[in-house]
């Protein structure tokens, strides 16, 4: 049966306990949800099962917190909210795991022997090298610097890369891109540490 | 002149990105505003000293990284991905029980119990006998359009059936009532009513001869039932179906053999 109604309609259905309306109000408020999750996560080769997931954990979620959608005017787009979160935190999740097995198998040598060597206790100089010599690939440091020495946006970087490479680069790959390149970075003790030592002076 | 320039600046803020963690507290936080951070972002709002804090956390947080991209690009493709196919939800939740439940399944989950409600309601168990009292919500609840896959019989669907009620209850000496109305032949708007009784410890030809009484609105019959157990009410005014009360008289222990 369909159920098309607008928000108020749909908010009340979903609010009558044990009956055929709200089934199908749930029913069609799963549909919105599905769509919304499978958009964002159709490039993951377990799309269809991981949107199920999410728009399920959303549905759950829309019940347990009914009452406190303020407006029900703004009911669909409050649900879509939760639905759209729950993809964030599973993709989120996801990301965490996987790079902890990167910084396993990627883990950066002990001491990086330019920073340790270095006779240059200027900070930009340490960074430089750091990126300079460290396990990043040309786009990674271009990524990096533009962003925190040539205060290039995302944007920017996106149309250099694209240009660089021929191919549409979009501004969250240089977001990712980057994130993903500080946390090797990150993973030097010995540079975090004279980092450290360089701020508090 | 500024103490540091805007390359010096650049660097202490990558520094600081470097040296510190974020915790948990700070991706529910970032979590939060992304939405707002990509809609601006896709409508090139100039509001990138609002933002810093959440372009600030992408940088430390991988995981809040991948999932602002996962959302940015959802975005910027939004009308342009394929509607997909989409899967029957699990309703589990709204019937408080373990398990997948499909929508059809808790439908008839639903009418399974309303009938059991509505029957409780009816059927009352004196020291004498057995009594089903008919009611218009009872009624619409046994329509074969109202319950497509319930089981409370055995057997599928008679077209020509106006209803069928199968109670299971061992009382008054009665372990199962079936009752099966038919559209009378003779007569328009009347039915034919079955009744078929069930005793514990008898069977043909000891199931005759226990008294039914039925009282429609301003008639009332009784009859007995054959050596199978079975006794048909014909013609009955199919709108007075709703006030209708069937008693069925306690049964004892089956009569002796002969000799």
């Amino acid at each position: 049966m369909e159920f098309n109604h607008d928000s108020e309609t749909l908010y009340r259905a979903c609010l009558e306990d044990g009956t055929d309306a709200q089934i199908d109000a749930f029913t069609a408020l799963w549909e919105q949800l599905y769509r919304i999750a499978y958009g964002m996560l159709h490039a993951y080769p377990d799309a269809q099962a991981l949107a199920a997931d999410c728009a399920q954990t959303a549905l759950i979620k829309v019940h347990r917190h009914l009452r406190q959608c303020n407006d029900p005017r703004t009911f669909r787009g409050w649900a879509a909210q939760i639905a759209r979160r729950s993809v964030l935190d599973a993709v989120r999740q996801r990301a965490l795991t996987h790079t902890v097995r990167i910084e396993e198998h990627e883990a950066l040598p002990d001491a990086h022997p330019a920073a340790a060597d270095s006779a240059d206790d200027d900070l930009r100089a340490v960074l430089l090298t750091a990126i300079s010599h460290g396990p990043l690939s040309d786009r990674s440091r271009r990524v990096v610097l533009g962003r925190f020495f040539d205060e290039h946006s995302d944007d920017v970087l996106a149309q250099i890369e694209s240009r660089e490479s021929e191919q549409p680069i979009l501004p969250s790959h240089i977001q990712v891109t980057r994130s993903k390149n500080l946390s090797k970075l990150r993973n030097n003790p010995a540079l975090v540490a004279q980092l450290r030592e360089l701020l508090e002076e | 002149m500024d103490e540091h320039s805007t390359a010096d600046q650049g660097a202490r803020r990558l520094a600081r990105l470097l040296t510190t963690t974020p915790d948990q507290r700070a991706c529910e936080v970032c979590l939060d505003a992304l939405e707002s951070y990509v809609q601006a972002q896709l409508a090139s709002t100039d509001d990138r000293a609002e933002r810093a804090s959440v372009a600030e956390h992408l940088d430390q947080c991988v995981g809040c990284a991948e999932a602002y991209a996962v959302l940015y690009e959802a975005q910027l493709n939004a009308a342009r991905l394929p509607q997909p196919v989409v899967p029957a939800p699990d309703l589990s939740f709204l019937a408080q029980q373990p398990g997948p439940l499909t929508p059809q399944q808790l439908r008839e989950q639903r009418l399974a119990a309303r009938l059991r409600a509505a029957l409780d309601a009816a059927i009352e168990h004196t020291r004498t006998a057995l009594r089903l009292s008919f009611s218009q919500p009872l009624l619409d609840l046994l329509a074969p359009a109202a319950r497509p896959g319930l089981a409370l019989r055995a057997g599928q669907p008679d077209d020509e059936r106006l209803f069928e009620l199968g109670l299971e209850l061992p009382a008054a000496g009665i372990e199962r009532v079936l009752l099966t109305a038919y559209p009378a032949r003779q007569r328009a708007e009347h039915c034919d009513l079955r009744i078929q009784l069930t005793v514990a410890g008898r069977e043909w030809p000891d199931l005759a001869e226990i008294p039914v009484t039925l009282k429609l609105a301003d008639e009332q019959r009784q009859a007995a039932t054959d050596p199978w157990g079975e006794i048909v009410f014909a013609e009955l005014p199919s709108a007075a179906l709703a006030q209708m009360v069937i008693e069925i008289a306690a049964v004892g222990d089956p009569p002796a053999e002969p000799g």
